[in-house]
């Protein structure tokens, strides 16, 4: 009764008219970002980061937050017509939602993912309200020993999760650590690793690395090539599935939406764990694998609702322990900085109008997404049509203004020019940059958390394993990597991520 | 078995990359404390990721003459360098000239990276970019940014 009555208040908060229209201003710039390939929900949180310092707090996490998971809506239309991903999350989409549209089926592709997403997300909502309480109470219990494990725990899964050799994602992970020790310490004030540049005092900026290493140099890459877009619009006839579709759809997207949810709530997880994972969960468990890649409803309905569950438990790890768990939670945390509110266990309590409200918009928002992205499909069919050329100099130019406005510092945009070279690099060396972020996120509370741990113990590490809840998340964290590094598991996860 | 040889140069760059930052950062801080693992000083964490960094460098390197990798990829100079430039020149412009002249200039630098850039599109867009800035960031949000240079201003 508990949770209906919190959602009472949460609804109380969502439904204000203020709170509503940034509810669909999310959505919309959510669906936006997600149907135009090259920009994601990175980015594109991180330029309006600056702007919600303007807003309530309250109405600017739901704005936020619907950036985040109306990309993953957006994301399917793209990887469906044009066999683009418009969101990295809807890469598996490409496959057999771009067969659908070439048979004609690309209405019926459409309406699934977009059911599927409303049901994966309205669920995944449920789950969180359901859980964040309990997790924050078990939060409670967590001492600063506790706290390391679970981050090593986190940087650890982003490992596993990258693509590419193992050394050297782990490599990154401990660049983004380094990067994250810039600035002054904590405990003694000394200057470290700041080149002795006033500016860097404060550590290395989120915003200017997150943008040059996502935007910056996505939009480097993106330009190496001609443009090759080939929409698929005349054949959006009916959206309506066939009943067969949905036979076949629906325990599609109840695996996805379980197995999303169960994977948003790892560290280091999401939206786009989420959907790797439901795609060669489906092909590994149909009758027929070989209609897989020509055009399976299984093979978009699985996804698609896994990258909507995932997007929405992510928020549990940031909401109940106060870690993000990725890149877009870290500026949720971010933007709650802004506005002094502290991620973790105590917003429940502290602010329950903020979090209930929060989450009660999530409903909403997901059912403003399904209207916005199914009647409406059309108009986003046309947005399509505007070619890159014309976009990037728009998303480079709102990066710029983004980065500058944070403190009205050039500084800053110089950052900018260096982390885009730095992330060029990245990808021409073969590194995956997302290790490195969160990293660079997790790392002054990792510091933080063992000096205090080690403090404690009085010098003795033993703290890690002779506490139950850290030894359990250590030993898992060890589990992971030793799986990984087995010969066997290695070739597998190789052929993953080359399909 | 075959001779020692270069299988991955890839792997190579990454791994000189990685020990440069390890060894950039041991100079920076080694003037600071270290502190004991009780009592932990400045230089202790920085320390020592520096040097699990330098060990992983060290076996991406190996790697690099032991698993077979791709060869090193093109870099492209005219994107890489009008893209940086036209952020480059966004920070020089953003104070002096104000936000209108400092869009402009952007846009048009940055869609000199592309080799589908149209002139007349170009232009468009720049002032289009610079009338939506103005308005949206300035005029509604409130962002607190000059407009216009300041010798004009004045």
């Amino acid at each position: 009764m508990d949770v209906f009555d919190n959602l009472m208040l949460g609804f109380g908060v969502a439904l204000t008219p203020g709170n509503l229209m940034y509810c669909l201003i999310g959505a919309l710039i959510g669906t936006l970002i997600g149907v135009l390939p090259g920009i994601g929900p990175v980015a594109t949180v991180a330029m309006l980061l600056p702007i919600t310092f303007y807003l309530p707090p309250v109405s600017a996490l739901i704005m936020l937050a619907g950036i985040y998971y109306g990309a993953q809506y957006g994301g399917s239309t793209t990887a469906i017509l044009v066999n683009l991903p418009g969101e990295s999350s809807s890469v598996v989409t490409c496959l057999d939602g771009y067969q659908m549209a070439r048979q004609g089926r690309a209405g019926a592709a459409l309406a699934v993912a977009a059911l599927g997403s409303v049901f994966a997300g309205t669920v995944a909502t449920l789950l969180l309200a359901m859980f964040a309480p309990p997790m924050a109470e078990v939060a409670l219990l967590f001492g600063p020993a506790e706290y390391f494990a679970l981050m090593v725990l986190g940087l650890v899964a982003a490992v596993v999760l990258a693509q590419g050799s193992l050394v050297k994602a782990l490599s990154m992970i401990f660049l983004g650590l380094l990067l994250g020790s810039v600035g002054t310490d904590v405990n003694t004030g000394a200057q470290r690793l700041t080149f002795g540049i006033p500016e860097l005092a404060d550590g290395i900026g989120f915003v200017p690395l997150a943008m040059g290493l996502f935007a910056v140099a996505e939009i480097i890459k993106n330009l190496e090539s001609p443009e090759k877009r080939a929409v698929l619009t005349a054949k959006i006839t009916g959206l309506w599935p066939t009943r067969d579709d949905f036979r076949r759809a629906w325990p599609a997207v109840l695996r996805g939406t379980s197995l999303g949810s169960l994977l948003g709530i790892l560290p280091g997880g999401g939206a786009l764990l989420a959907s790797f994972a439901a795609y060669t969960v489906e092909k590994r468990i149909a009758k027929d694998p070989s209609r897989f890649g020509k055009g399976a409803v299984e093979g978009v309905a699985a996804p698609e609702s896994a990258n909507n569950a995932g997007a929405q438990t992510s928020f549990i790890p940031l909401l109940t322990l106060g870690i993000p768990s990725n890149a877009v939670m870290a500026l949720m945390a971010g933007a709650m900085t802004i506005h002094g509110i502290q991620p973790g266990p105590q917003v429940m309590t502290s602010r329950p109008d903020m979090f209930w409200g929060m989450i009660s918009s999530m409903f909403i928002g997901n059912v403003m997404l399904v209207i916005i992205n199914l009647p409406l499909i059309r108009i986003w069919v046309t947005l399509l049509k505007v070619p890159y050329r014309i976009l990037y100099p728009a998303i480079l130019v709102f990066c710029c203004i983004g980065v500058y406005s944070l403190n009205n510092s050039m500084f800053e945009v110089l950052m900018l020019v260096g982390f885009g070279f730095l992330g060029y690099t990245f990808l021409k060396f073969g590194c995956e940059p997302a290790p490195l972020l969160l990293a660079f996120i997790l790392g002054p509370l990792m510091e933080e958390n063992l000096r205090r741990a080690m403090l404690l113990s009085r010098g003795d590490p033993m703290v890690f394993v002779s506490r139950p809840i850290s030894a359990t998340l250590l030993a898992v964290a060890v589990l992971l990597l030793v799986i990984v590094l087995l010969p066997m598991v290695r070739r597998r996860r190789e052929e993953a991520f080359k399909e | 078995m075959m001779g020692i040889r270069l299988r991955s140069v890839t792997d190579l760059v990454a791994a000189l990359m990685f020990a440069g930052f390890g060894l950039l950062g041991l100079w920076l801080i080694q003037d600071l404390r270290i502190g004991t693992a009780m009592r932990m000083g400045p230089g202790y964490m920085p320390r020592l990721l520096c040097w699990i960094l330098l060990a992983f460098a060290t076996i991406v390197a190996i790697r690099a003459f032991v698993v077979e990798g791709p060869a090193l990829e093109r870099w492209y100079v005219r994107p890489l360098g009008f893209i940086l430039l036209s952020v480059w020149l966004f920070a020089q412009t953003i104070d002096r000239l104000g936000l209108v002249a400092a869009v402009l200039i952007t846009t048009v630098v940055c869609a000199a990276g592309s080799t589908e850039s149209r002139k007349v599109e170009v232009a468009s867009l720049a002032m289009a970019l610079a009338v939506f800035a103005a308005v949206v960031f300035v005029r509604l949000l409130g962002l607190p940014m000059d407009l216009w240079p300041e010798f004009l201003v004045r």
